[in-house]
């Protein structure tokens, strides 16, 4: 694994296990969800940019729309 | 080059470590700002400058900002920050599970693998990442459409659990 890959994924696992040993504010779990969503727009953003497929660079601003959504419902 | 893109790579890496040992909300937003701006470091460094703009903007500029505000609604006395000693733990035990791993990956890390992925074969205006969004509006205008409308259904469903204060499923805040 290269080491940008185990970056991203690193932070996507950390992110993961903060969601689950949360422990009194719910709103640092929904931090925790938020970090997952930042390393999945990086890791779908490096992915487009590496592989030079230009096709896939929407993905990560579809990603950041659907993020939205689940904060703000999260949030209310 | 390479050597600011790696840094930009643990700065991601360590400020994920600060979000996900749960702090008080208000450090955890802090780690969670630093962490998306060396993000968008590490996107330029790979040649994807509106990915890393739409990322400032809307992540940090949108999304944050809220975060903030409802962090200071949900405001304490004493907030616990990374020193105290139950949050503290947590970040030893992140950062050792993390150096432990990497460890394991280390012989694989020659000095080609850090470089950064970012070909200018030509002089051009447009950037691949630019160009590629572009397709969102021409061929992908069903994908924009589907966006918007579930984020239309999203305001009704957040009005409809914020409606009620403390009659309804939430409390008055």
């Amino acid at each position: 694994m290269t080491p940008v890959h185990f970056s991203f994924t690193s932070a996507f696992i950390l992110g993961l296990m903060g969601l689950a040993f949360h422990r009194t504010h719910l709103l640092s779990a929904l931090l925790c969800l938020e970090g997952m969503m930042l390393s999945l727009f990086i890791a779908l953003s490096l992915w487009a940019l590496q592989m030079e497929a230009t096709g896939y660079s929407v993905a990560p601003m579809l990603l950041l729309a659907f993020s939205a959504c689940e904060a703000s419902a999260g949030l209310a | 080059m390479t050597y600011l893109v790696s840094l930009f790579l643990l700065g991601l890496v360590l400020g994920l470590v600060a979000v996900a040992s749960n702090p008080a909300p208000y450090f955890a937003a802090l780690g969670l700002v630093v962490a998306a701006g060396v993000g968008c470091g590490v996107l330029v460094g790979h040649g994807g400058s509106f990915l890393s703009l739409v990322l400032f903007l809307i992540y940090l500029g949108g999304m944050l900002v809220v975060f903030a505000y409802s962090a200071a609604l949900a405001a304490e006395p004493f907030p616990e920050s990374w020193g105290d000693r139950s949050v503290l733990g947590y970040v030893v035990v992140y950062t050792l599970g993390v150096v432990l791993v990497a460890g394991l990956f280390w012989g694989g890390w020659y000095e080609t693998s850090w470089t950064a992925v970012d070909e200018f074969k030509e002089l051009s205006v447009l950037r691949g990442d630019t160009s590629g969004v572009a397709l969102m509006y021409s061929h992908g205008g069903g994908m924009l459409i589907a966006c918007a409308w579930v984020l239309l259904l999203t305001l009704f469903v957040v009005l409809e659990l914020t409606r009620g204060l403390s009659r309804g499923a939430l409390r008055a805040v």
